[in-house]
């Protein structure tokens, strides 16, 4: 049962809906570059008024003054970043930004910075977040505390020896610059508040108003000590962490605040704190499509690692990415379910919107009462929540970070630290606050192709002869074995293109991309002096993640049943029909196209395919089994090329840096704990529709069609009841995927859920998202796609406006529907998986 | 009327899974449809079911007229007249090639424009593709076979339905009862609950027939006697033929002697000729929404014991 919201937290959602259909152009900070500065003012460059500082400090001033400027209403008004909403009771907004639209920052950088930024694709509007903060500390100690440690680190007799180059003090006087920044921002707002109030003439929002100036003057620089603090707290680092480019993630936020909950007596006020929380983080919603032009800031370095990551934009227009993590076990390993887990749920449940995401952390022993009250939030929402198998990521993280360890002491401490994961703002398994995330993605049917094609894409241009060439030539194959050992040589030369890359990351991110803010909070930056972004955090993980594997296992399943087993076609053949998408076209003959239409025939409809039944497993397993190897070798090869000291004597491992571009100490020499754990990961995030756009035909798919999204059946292939791709996945040993492995299943009916989710996490599954398909996608694609061609888009607009409410999965976090590209759309009309 | 078993005795034919159903015994349940049934009722909304081997199917709506079909058959099967798909059903062999050969259709799926639905599986191998789903169905419901007439198959359904009750699964048969009482007898320690058909009249017939009423108080007076075994009689509500005052009046009096308290009346299925029309037959009873409407009413009147009031069929 849905509870009725309180009337002030049902005016606080409407209006945000309200927000939400208009054109949100104007409320984001923009220079107009016409005009003269002196009538439409710009952020300061901080670049220009601190020439010669550190990278860190100009990035800290620019925290400070973008904070600044969201509260200055004389020349920023237009942003309503500095306004207490009425009734709201959580001071702090977010300026609009998000991961589809880009973010607007003080420039921090030098001009030779940027110039040069270029050749690694790094400039400052590089996408960080993919991290969490563990928001403990914060209110513990408060930031005042972080402030104080840091000015005793930057007495000269604490300092210590800085013998690595590395500027400890630059460092300190960032962390300091910005957690101040951070405590001025919050008193802003306190005296906001207070004004507010001397104006209020309801008493009763007048006394709400003090008791936010009252809090505001406390937290976040000193430890909170009542739920409504907290929470208060927490709010007000993440508005600031979001407002100056870090996409931080919430974390397992039920430990966090389960304590202060306890204080707490009034627990329906708490819910509608939480669920205040839930508009407030989601305040930059954008509901139409018809002004997003106008709102693109993305720029050309939208970069993860060192590659460009070019991500679909619409897509990802209302993704933040920022998740809450509830249930799950505690370090110890015991169950981790508290008052506060159902709280977080009721009130996700209750406001129902597309973000932030809510993740729920489930084992066999979790309490039958959440399974229970997550089915039925499910059943509620349509959407929410997502669901991690403890059972599979646990084992997953275990075995990353323990790689190669043997010390039962380390071993214990990583079973402590596998216990406490969590997923950041996307999907990503990682370590709650303390572990650096970064990673790569390759494109499964690209590695396919390559496969199939002696390296080379299945390019359809006649100028390329062959193909574009990605990479390797693994030769002709004459049978299913020679398949398979291509397949394994093209799988590990990409994996390697991609993890041995991401240990360059450490090497460039600290001078273009420093956080201060992050590490002031994060791991042990602050205990070691040293940025996230160049191994301050405990931890590092380098995830690489395979997208696309249903389609792998669907068409290495058709030519292994149609070339190799029955022989139906040679293999020329059919790699002819894949390249020019199953079309003889103008120079084919009647034949050929004949030829082509019956291996699409048998390609599509009469192939065994993904998610079924066992018949595709051993290939799927292989698949598994060989990416998983590869990484591994990777890691070893990294391991020995970049941080291990020993290569700093030997001459040829110094060859082997430069190669991949770096002539340096190894890793562990410059900072002997350094590790980057590799992990593997299958999935497409929101990439399905784009990545598949630059693919050849494949079995169950034209040239250019998507691929299948995350580590579920393509859309439209799945004929089976859901225990059956449950019964495939018991088969598989998920348990290896610390980078995660996560499934987007569309329902027709929520009538199994309930044995869904439960067999879901007894037969090792890794982590599902579950939508309950509306019956209405056709209409709103209908609608839509009207809209594009010759419809007043504010027409549309209004039609579109009374199905706000749905919400699907876009891979990588929930989108409403009515925002979604119309390919997106497509997709998802094909999807519910019907079982009669 | 035939009895014989269609297959060896540990191969299972059936032509449909219905992955949940809410209509087919308590609660939410796989339903397997049986290949086969010997009573050729007029009213039968499923006749690709009562062959023993599959008859070929053809949706001419999905039918995009390629002629694949007609160049993957040997035999002649599919002819093209003036952009008319014709099916010469009578040369088939079921060698599957122009379902193979069909883009509209898929071995995958069993609802494109063509297709031979029913499969013979091996008893355990079906067991074991089935169970992952039947574990989501637990508690909440359970397996029902029906068909056709399962009980044909009777020996390699004991074997299916003895795993089932083995794993701790509800087991439900949709039967017409009219199947001789050893079949009856070898299923009955592995289901919890019988649907029994009222098949008091089959094939064309208007009235009862003496010998079916025979034989279903042989089954029910069988059934009957283990007081657990919960039983429900199932009677499609067809005007003209199980609402004539013969029929009712036998059924009443066979539901009083056996003291038989669950009935579920099933109205005149409105899509009743689907299945007619994909085996090229013509259906030869056409559905009349408020002739079902009011003989539905009527029957549930006279059953339950409330006042009626004749009406025409």
């Amino acid at each position: 049962m849905k509870t009725e919201l309180s009337p002030r937290i049902a005016k606080l959602r409407e209006n945000l809906m309200k927000r939400g259909f208009e054109d949100r152009t104007k409320e984001w900070f923009k220079k107009n570059e016409q005009a003269d500065l002196t009538t439409r003012p710009w952020l300061p460059d901080v670049a220009k008024m601190y020439p010669n500082e550190h990278v860190m400090i100009r990035r800290a001033y620019g925290v400070d003054e973008m904070l600044k400027a969201m509260c200055n209403t004389k020349d920023f008004g237009y942003t309503r970043c500095f306004d207490i909403e009425e009734g709201d009771l959580l001071a702090g907004t977010i300026p609009m930004g998000s991961n589809g639209l880009g973010k607007v920052f003080p420039n921090y950088l030098t001009e030779e910075e940027l110039r040069v930024g270029s050749a690694t694709n790094k400039t400052a509007m590089s996408l960080l977040g993919h991290n969490s903060i563990n928001y403990e500390k914060v209110l513990k100690n408060g930031l005042q505390s972080i402030i104080i440690y840091a000015e005793e680190k930057l007495h000269p007799k604490a300092l210590g020896d800085i013998e690595d180059a590395y500027d400890k003090k630059a460092f300190y006087k960032a962390i300091i610059i910005s957690c101040k920044a951070v405590i001025d921002y919050a008193s802003r707002f306190a005296n906001l508040a207070s004004e507010k109030a001397k104006t209020c003439k309801d008493e009763k929002r007048k006394k709400e108003l003090l008791e936010i100036a009252r809090i505001c003057n406390k937290v976040p620089a000193k430890p909170a000590e009542t739920f409504y603090e907290a929470i208060h707290s927490i709010w007000l680092v993440h508005c600031c962490l979001h407002s100056t480019m870090d996409f931080m993630s919430l974390g397992r936020l039920d430990q966090v605040l389960n304590p202060y909950l306890k204080k707490e007596t009034d627990k329906a006020f708490a819910c509608e704190l939480f669920e205040n929380f839930i508009i407030k983080a989601a305040g930059r919603l954008n509901l139409t499509t018809q002004y997003l032009v106008t709102q693109d800031h993305m720029d050309y370095n939208a970069a993860l690692g060192i590659h460009p990551y070019y991500l679909d934009q619409r897509a990802g227009l209302n993704n933040f990415l920022q998740n809450i993590i509830i249930g799950g076990k505690t370090p110890e390993g015991k169950d981790a379910t508290n008052d506060c887990t159902y709280i977080i749920l009721e009130a996700f449940k209750n406001v129902n919107l597309s973000t932030p995401g809510i993740y729920v952390r489930l084992h066999k022993d979790s309490p039958a009462k959440l399974y229970a009250a997550v089915s039925e939030s499910i059943k509620v929402t349509k959407n929410l929540p997502y669901i991690l198998n403890d059972e599979v990521m646990i084992p997953a993280m275990l075995s990353a970070l323990s790689f190669g360890e043997t010390k039962p002491d380390k071993l214990k401490k990583y079973q402590e630290l596998a216990n406490d994961y969590c997923v950041d703002g996307c999907w990503e398994p990682i370590l709650n606050g303390i572990s650096e995330w970064t990673f790569g993605m390759i494109n499964g049917m690209t590695i396919m192709e390559c496969t199939l094609n002696r390296g080379a894409a299945l390019t359809s241009n006649p100028a390329l002869l062959r193909g574009q060439k990605l990479s390797i030539d693994t030769g002709e194959l004459t049978d299913y074995n020679s398949l398979k050992n291509s397949l394994t040589k093209q799988i590990q030369f990409f994996v390697d293109q991609s993890a041995l890359a991401m240990c360059l990351y450490y090497l460039t991110s600290e001078f273009v991309v420093p956080s201060p803010l992050v590490s002031a909070l994060f791991g042990k930056c602050l205990e070691n002096g040293r940025d996230k972004s160049w191994g301050g955090a405990e931890y590092n993980l380098g995830g690489t993640v395979l997208g696309g594997v249903p389609d792998m296992v669907n068409t290495v399943a058709a030519i292994k049943k149609w070339v190799f087993d029955q022989k139906k076609y040679k293999l020329s053949d059919v790699l002819s029909a894949l390249r020019f998408n199953y079309t003889a076209g103008d120079t084919g003959d009647f034949k050929t196209q004949r030829l082509f239409d019956s291996i699409k025939v048998d390609f599509f409809t009469n192939s065994p395919q993904f998610g079924n039944d066992s018949e595709t497993n051993d290939i799927a397993k292989f698949i598994l089994d060989t990416f998983v190897n590869a990484v591994n070798q990777s890691k070893t090869l990294a391991n020995k090329v970049f941080l291990d000291p020993k290569g700093d004597n030997d001459k040829q491992i110094w060859a082997l840096r430069a190669i991949a571009g770096y002539y340096g100490k190894a890793l562990q020499t410059i900072l002997p704990d350094f590790d980057l754990k590799f992990t593997a990961g299958m999935g497409t995030f929101e990439q399905y529709n784009w990545q598949g756009a630059g693919n050849a035909a494949s079995a169950s798919r034209n040239t250019g069609d998507p691929l299948a999204p995350n580590f579920t059946p393509a859309s439209g292939t799945w004929h089976t009841s859901p225990a059956n791709l449950i019964e495939t996945f018991s088969q598989l040993g998920l348990n290896r995927f610390a980078a995660g492995v996560i499934t987007d299943i569309c329902l027709e009916s929520d009538a199994l859920l309930d044995g869904i989710i439960k067999t879901f996490i007894q037969k090792n599954g890794g982590m599902l998202t579950v939508t309950i398909a509306s019956p209405q996608y056709q209409e709103i694609y209908e609608i839509a796609k009207a809209a594009n061609l010759i419809e007043n888009p504010t027409v549309a607009s209004e039609k579109l406006l009374k199905y706000s409410d749905i919400m699907v999965r876009v891979g990588g976090w929930n989108a409403p529907f009515i925002t979604l590209p119309l390919s997106h759309m497509e997709n998802y009309i094909n999807r519910p998986v019907k079982m009669n | 009327m035939k009895y014989e078993s269609i297959n060896d005795d540990s191969v299972i034919s059936y032509f449909n899974i219905d992955w949940l159903s809410e209509n087919d015994g308590p609660g939410k349940r796989l339903v397997l449809f049986l290949q086969g049934c010997h009573l050729e009722c007029i009213w039968c909304h499923s006749p690709h079911s009562q062959p023993n081997k599959s008859p070929l199917l053809y949706l001419d709506s999905l039918c995009k007229k390629c002629q694949r079909c007609k160049h993957a058959c040997k035999k002649d099967v599919h002819r093209f007249i003036e952009n008319k798909h014709i099916i010469q059903r009578e040369n088939c062999i079921r060698c599957g090639a122009c379902v193979e050969a069909c883009p509209q259709s898929s071995s995958n799926c069993k609802t494109g424009a063509l297709s031979l639905p029913t499969q013979s599986v091996n008893v355990l191998s079906l067991f074991k593709s089935i169970e992952p789903h039947l574990e989501l169905l637990k508690n909440i419901g359970g397996i029902t076979f029906s068909g056709g007439e399962p009980l044909l198959q009777s020996k390699a359904l004991v074997l299916l339905a003895k795993k089932c009750k083995e794993s701790g699964f509800h087991t439900t048969i949709e039967t017409s009862g009219i199947v001789p009482l050893p079949y009856i007898q070898s299923i009955f320690p592995y289901i919890d609950t019988w649907l029994v058909g009222m098949r008091l009249l089959t094939g064309a017939n208007t009235l009862p027939s003496i010998d079916l009423e025979k034989i279903t108080r042989g089954t029910l007076n069988f059934l009957t006697q283990k007081p657990e075994t919960e039983i429900i009689i199932r009677i499609p509500v067809i005007p003209g033929f199980t609402t004539t005052k013969s029929y009712l009046n036998s059924a009443k009096k066979i539901l009083q002697e056996y003291k038989i308290k669950n009935i579920e009346l099933l109205p005149h299925n409105p899509e009743s000729s689907h299945y007619y029309k994909a085996m090229g037959l013509t259906n030869q009873i056409e559905y009349n929404s408020s002739k079902a409407d009011k003989n539905y009413n009527y029957v549930i009147d006279f059953l339950l014991h409330k006042k009626t009031k004749q009406i025409t069929p």
